[in-house]
């Protein structure tokens, strides 16, 4: 009995985010403490860190049109299951997940540029075939 | 008791008839207008956007086998020098999300300058779609290694290093991983004959396995190139596949 009371004190527990995990839940997948104020502060970064391309590169308006419409959705609702219902891209994790990858890939395409062309070139255009 | 034929025909009665030829006349050819394909319409969606994203690094987008009623396969073509790039793009991006890497694979085209194309297929499980990312290489030409992006290509790229001889710089451990130790070439070119040019053998004398020239005797075969089956070359060749030069073939 003084064992079990001894690894009761001294095991880490993850119970503590209980509040925020629905069995079952993805394996490894912790939202932390308050997944909300994770994701705005998540997507404040992406805002800022996608000013440094310019205005007009399509790369820049779909992060901001995704991002400004994600914490729309985190900013008004205060459940999470409703932001996840609300966002359809997985649970809250998840979200989490996709915010730090995109995060990620931003610098990568700063340094990248794919969006510019020079001059006379154009696009490709999609065929579909047979 | 009833018969069994009786048991049948109430069986029968009670289904509900539906004729053969209503079922063949049930589209009505008269207004035919074409059904559009949800699946492909996204697809066509999501190729435009990424051409859009990134304009420099695609140099085609084709759905290919679109036609058909089950939709197609996206196809995205890219220099070899924006490989990883393009691949860490699909993966990290919210809008596509193609997390898990399928395969790495090579075809060899000896007709063209550059004539393997390395292919990587993805998949995203978030939005149940597949692509795959194809470059054109000759033999010199070093693609840059996937694995910096996905884990999962290492053995894949070893494969296409070891069959094909493309060779991926950044690659945490480049090596052979079909072909025997000690083993020559690059077997799936198709340059490279079915039966080999070594064949082993145990040698009793040496007391250890011996390779020695490939002895099979095969005979001359010739192929006739022409098939019964339609073929379709648009969507497998790029449009302006050169021809060998005929300088290159003619002896000094």
């Amino acid at each position: 009995m003084l064992r079990t009371l001894a690894r009761r004190a001294f095991t880490p527990s993850i119970r503590s985010f209980a509040s925020q995990i629905r069995e079952p839940g993805p394996v490894g997948l912790y939202a932390g403490d308050d997944p909300r104020a994770t994701l705005r502060e998540l997507y404040k970064r992406t805002l800022d860190a996608v000013k440094s391309i310019p205005e007009t590169a399509t790369y820049r308006v779909n992060v901001e049109k995704i991002t400004n419409y994600r914490m729309g959705i985190v900013k008004e609702n205060e459940d999470i299951a409703k932001i996840e219902n609300a966002l359809s891209v997985g649970q809250i994790q998840e979200v989490i997940e996709q915010a730090e990858d995109e995060l990620e890939l931003i610098p990568h395409m700063v340094e990248w540029k794919p969006w510019e062309m020079k001059e006379g070139e154009k696009p490709v255009v999609i065929n579909v075939v047979d | 008791m009833m018969s069994v034929r009786r048991v049948m025909s109430r069986l029968l009665l009670s289904a509900p008839r539906t004729s053969y030829r209503a079922l063949c006349t049930a589209t009505d050819t008269t207004s035919a207008k074409p059904v559009s394909n949800p699946q492909l319409e996204q697809q066509k969606a999501f190729l435009a956007s990424v051409v859009e994203t990134l304009p420099n690094a695609i140099t085609a987008a084709r759905i290919q086998g679109g036609n058909a009623p089950s939709g197609g396969e996206m196809v995205l073509e890219v220099p070899s020098n924006v490989t990883v790039p393009v691949l860490r793009f699909l993966k990290l991006h919210s809008s596509s999300q193609f997390k898990c890497f399928i395969q790495a694979t090579a075809v060899d085209y000896p007709e063209l300058k550059e004539r393997f194309r390395v292919v990587y297929s993805l998949l995203s499980t978030r939005f149940n779609a597949r692509i795959r990312v194809q470059t054109y290489v000759d033999e010199v030409t070093p693609v840059e290694s996937a694995t910096k992006v996905f884990k999962g290509a290492d053995w894949f790229e070893r494969e296409v290093w070891d069959m094909y001889g493309v060779f991926f710089h950044s690659h945490p451990d480049l090596r052979r991983i079909l072909t025997d130790y000690g083993f020559e070439g690059h077997p799936q070119r198709k340059d490279f004959p079915l039966s080999g040019y070594v064949e082993v053998r145990y040698d009793d004398a040496e007391k250890r396995v011996v390779q020695e020239p490939v002895e099979i005797a095969q005979e001359y075969r010739s192929f006739d190139y022409s098939t019964p089956w339609e073929v379709f070359p648009e969507g497998t060749r790029p449009k302006d596949a050169v021809q060998l030069e005929q300088s290159e073939k003619k002896p000094e």
